[in-house]
């Protein structure tokens, strides 16, 4: 490789492991079709809750979707991490030996890490006392253990980085990725994110007013908040002219991100730094705002970001916004995970044609201002050259990656 | 037990004031009854949600999130609070 | 596919540490060069229900003193570490920063779990509240693990990108990693890079009850952040305390072969490379796996077969205690420490070395930069 060329990154690889689908082509099918993943908890007890409902992945067979680890020695986000890993290398079609030998690592992004691990920790100080902890499960509980797993069930000697970088950790991730398989740093980089549907976090966002009762419902006049969800989701990365070499299919090439932070507050999205963000990744990949074809938005569904939200794409924008959908209204909000799921739905839509629907929209809220097209209901049939994927955070966290198709 | 209080409505008041002053960072000498949480001590928005959370928790009176724009001063929260300590508060 | 190319040098401009040595790069290096301990002694409400066991701790401070009362109430005990280590690191850096340089400063830190205290008061608020909800919407933000870097980016109105890095031991490495990554790319002129741990009951009682530690190691806490910038971009007149060459990691947690030792040492060597250091100039290696025998031994094995015979060592835990996450940035700060107490006639190049549990490992390598030393 020249010492100073930085090379062209694509993705050629996806996995999934969400609440309405096991594996890339399952979930992308559920989501063309609008399909709700979300239902009453049932992974705690939800007694005492005035809301319920969440996103989860209730029909995870770790055992089944795992070659190397050993499920009782892991904690549920690095599973679900994992398991969508190495979804992500098979549906590659990239040799596991080959893999192992290559220069590869990967980056994981969360918003709790080991969260649910945390939670038995915890109920075992509540009710024994903190001298009773299980060690066994101490072990699994540093949120380092997602990314870890990641390179433990792959073989992979590269960098294991876990990036908590809360709920916009998946585009961090993916944009960190970019830069090392970009500089040659690495030659083949998995990157996404996990994250599980825990006590504390419903509590939390319950707390806050932004949890919804039943629905979630982006864009939405009637939306009254986020579902919680959990999952883990991997994209492949790795440099364009090795892709070609091998033949490989080729998803996207991620042109480039943008990530910087509100430094306001830690919980209130702010406008003008997204706008800010939005722009810096479209500076990255050397694009205009007149050729995104489409907006995967966070689109969480409080009344708060969406309209923050769109104030930031009509900075930017203008007058002619593309069609910007949120499958949060499907799968809930995964976190650490949700933008690696945005950006494998985009990478499905660039493939297949299509844009990703927002579910359960009745009216679209007036007070969003004039054309939000949110793609209501179910996907439509669509060419797309490129796309943006939305990522916000807690902490003022923006990332925004920028993927296409490969010209 | 988080009991409603069934004191006087002056000693509600007075737990009222302990909380929001305890909150938005003020002695409370310095929280007048009618002053602006945000425009007169530049109350954070988390702030005025932890003082609905603590008045449910150690008052035992539920006040849903959407009253928040309605409490803008002491004076509105104990006339909002007030409104919502009559009836069966939520749950309790 | 791709060979390692060098890399650009990253100028250290600042430090800032907060460490049971006290607060500040002097009193850890007095602390270090007299071979005494830091404060044994946790403070707070919590202080009785530590495992027994060492300890090493921040010694007690008040946040307002720093920063002002205003604002300061809900920020959590890591969070007021952070900031205070920042606030030292960003004084030394020199010249306040404009509106612009602001955007364009961002931060990235080490921390495998968070605050610990804080997340497991919350999740510990769901079991015991009399309503299962009734956790404290102000707190709540405290439990993200990029809380901290966050509040940092907050209070010093840090626009640029806001990174945290989960690593277990390596967390401090992954930070300065990414750092080197993110200002050669571009995404930010500068940087308040580092690595943090916080002591709480919880956490002394996890490290106690997984039995990691060699028996007597004190456990620590601490912060210690720098400012990074590009070393070519700067101006001549500006002091700079050291230059971060090369930041090589790997795992091998999973692999039998090449397991840990030839893991570390290919960092090492790979390191060294990149930076274009040879191996017999190493002037120190700063040590990360003191505090573990087993890891001690693959540490000591990987430096051998890369150096030969060792340099001076530095082991900055014998004052701090194993600081985890912190470590990485402990050790770099207690080779910045030891060059401005011990003068030199020409500039030092040392490693920072690392291995964790989980198998991570990986290799830093520093030389000592003009205007680093008290006049």
């Amino acid at each position: 490789m020249p010492d100073d060329t930085l090379r062209r990154v694509v993705v050629t690889g996806l996995g999934a492991v969400s609440s309405v689908g096991i594996g890339a082509d399952a979930f992308a099918a559920a989501i063309r079709a609008g399909t709700t993943g979300t239902g009453p908890i049932t992974s705690f007890d939800t007694s005492g809750f005035p809301h319920v409902m969440a996103g989860e992945v209730r029909d995870f067979d770790p055992d089944a979707l795992l070659e190397n680890l050993s499920p009782d020695q892991w904690g549920r986000s690095s599973l679900l991490g994992a398991a969508a890993a190495r979804q992500a290398v098979v549906d590659a079609d990239l040799d596991p030996e080959l893999l192992a030998r290559s220069r590869a690592g990967s980056i994981m992004g969360t918003t709790g890490g080991e969260s649910t691990v945390l939670q038995q920790l915890t109920e075992q100080w509540v009710h024994q006392g903190l001298k009773s902890i299980d060690p066994h499960i101490v072990a699994q509980a540093p949120a380092s253990q997602i990314a870890n797993a990641v390179n433990s069930e792959l073989g992979l000697t590269g960098d294991a980085q876990t990036v908590p970088t809360a709920c916009s950790a998946s585009n961090f991730a993916l944009g960190y990725a970019y830069d090392l398989v970009r500089t040659g740093e690495a030659d083949i980089m998995l990157a996404g994110g996990a994250d599980a549907v825990n006590r504390a976090t419903h509590a939390g966002f319950f707390q806050l007013g932004a949890l919804a009762e039943h629905t979630c419902r982006p864009f939405d006049a009637n939306r009254s908040g986020i579902l919680t969800g959990e999952g883990g989701v991997a994209l492949l990365l790795e440099p364009l002219e090795h892709a070609l070499a091998r033949g490989a299919r080729i998803y996207a090439e991620l042109l480039g991100y943008g990530v910087n932070c509100d430094a306001r507050h830690m919980v209130n999205p702010d406008s003008t730094s997204i706008a800010a963000c939005i722009r810096r990744a479209h500076r990255s990949a050397g694009v205009g705002p007149e050729q995104i074809d489409y907006i995967c938005a966070h689109g969480t569904g409080t009344p708060t970001n969406d309209a923050t939200e769109v104030r930031a794409v009509r900075e930017v924008f203008g007058d002619r916004l593309p069609p910007i959908s949120s499958i949060k209204s499907m799968i809930g909000h995964t976190m650490g995970a949700a933008s690696g799921f945005g950006a494998l739905i985009c990478c499905k839509a660039l493939q297949d044609g299509f844009l990703p629907p927002t579910a359960n929209v009745a009216r679209v809220d007036q007070r969003l201002g004039p054309g939000v097209d949110c793609v209501p209901g179910s996907s439509r049939p669509a060419h797309l050259s490129v796309v943006q994927n939305h990522g916000f955070a807690f902490g003022g966290n923006n990332a925004i990656t920028i993927l296409g198709r490969v010209a | 037990m988080t009991q409603g209080v069934t004191g006087t409505p002056s000693a509600l008041q007075d737990k009222i004031r302990e909380i929001v002053a305890e909150e938005l960072e003020l002695d409370q000498d310095e929280l007048s009854d009618t002053g602006h949480f945000v425009d007169d001590y530049d109350a954070d928005s988390l702030s005025l949600i932890t003082v609905i959370a603590r008045i449910e928790k150690e008052l035992g009176v539920a006040v849903p999130r959407d009253q928040l724009t309605e409490m803008a001063t002491l004076e509105q929260v104990f006339a909002v609070v007030g409104q919502y300590a009559t009836g069966e508060s939520r749950g309790a | 596919m791709s060979t390692a190319v060098a890399v650009r040098p990253l100028a250290v401009t600042g430090c800032g540490v907060v460490s049971p040595a006290g607060l500040g790069l002097d009193r850890l290096g007095h602390l270090l060069h007299a071979a005494v301990p830091g404060n044994a002694e946790p403070a707070g409400d919590d202080a009785a229900d530590f495992p027994p066991g060492p300890l090493r701790a921040v010694p007690e401070f008040r946040l307002a003193d720093h920063l002002g009362r205003k604002g300061t109430k809900n920020l959590d005990r890591m969070t007021a570490l952070g900031l205070i280590a920042t606030k030292l690191a960003l004084e030394q850096a020199g010249a306040e920063l404009t509106a612009e340089e602001r955007d364009a400063t961002g931060v990235a830190l080490g921390t495998s779990t968070g605050s610990i205290r804080s997340a497991s008061a919350v999740s510990r608020d769901t079991l015991v509240q009399e309503r299962p909800y009734q956790v404290n919407p102000s707190q709540f933000p405290n439990t993200v693990m990029n809380s901290c870097a966050g509040q940092l980016a907050i209070w010093n109105s840090l626009r640029g990108v806001n990174a945290t890095l989960a690593g277990g031991q390596l967390s401090s490495l992954f930070a300065m990693r990414y750092a080197r990554v993110a200002i050669s790319q571009g995404n930010a002129a500068r940087l308040v890079v580092g690595g943090i741990e916080e002591l709480s009951p919880q956490y002394a009682w996890a490290w106690h009850r997984a039995g990691a530690l060699t028996p007597g190691t004190a456990l620590g806490e601490g912060c210690a952040v720098f400012v990074v910038e590009d070393a070519a971009g700067l101006a001549a007149d500006r002091p700079v305390l050291a230059e971060v060459l090369a930041c090589e990691v790997g795992f091998y947690g999973a692999t039998r072969r090449p397991g840990r030792t030839e893991g570390l040492a290919l960092s090492v060597r790979r390191a060294l490379d990149r930076s274009g250091v040879a191996p017999e100039q190493v002037d120190a290696v700063s040590l990360g796996a003191t505090s573990y025998s087993a890891l001690n031994r693959v540490e000591q094995r990987a430096l051998r077969a890369v150096l030969g015979a060792l340099p001076a060592q530095v082991s900055v835990h014998d004052v701090v205690g194993e600081c985890y996450s912190a470590s990485g940035a402990m050790q770099l700060a207690a080779l910045l420490a030891h060059w401005q107490r011990v003068p030199a006639p020409r500039p030092r190049t040392a490693l920072v070395t690392s291995v964790g549990l989980d198998g991570n490992v990986g290799a830093l390598v520093v030389r000592e930069g003009r205007g680093g030393r008290p006049d």
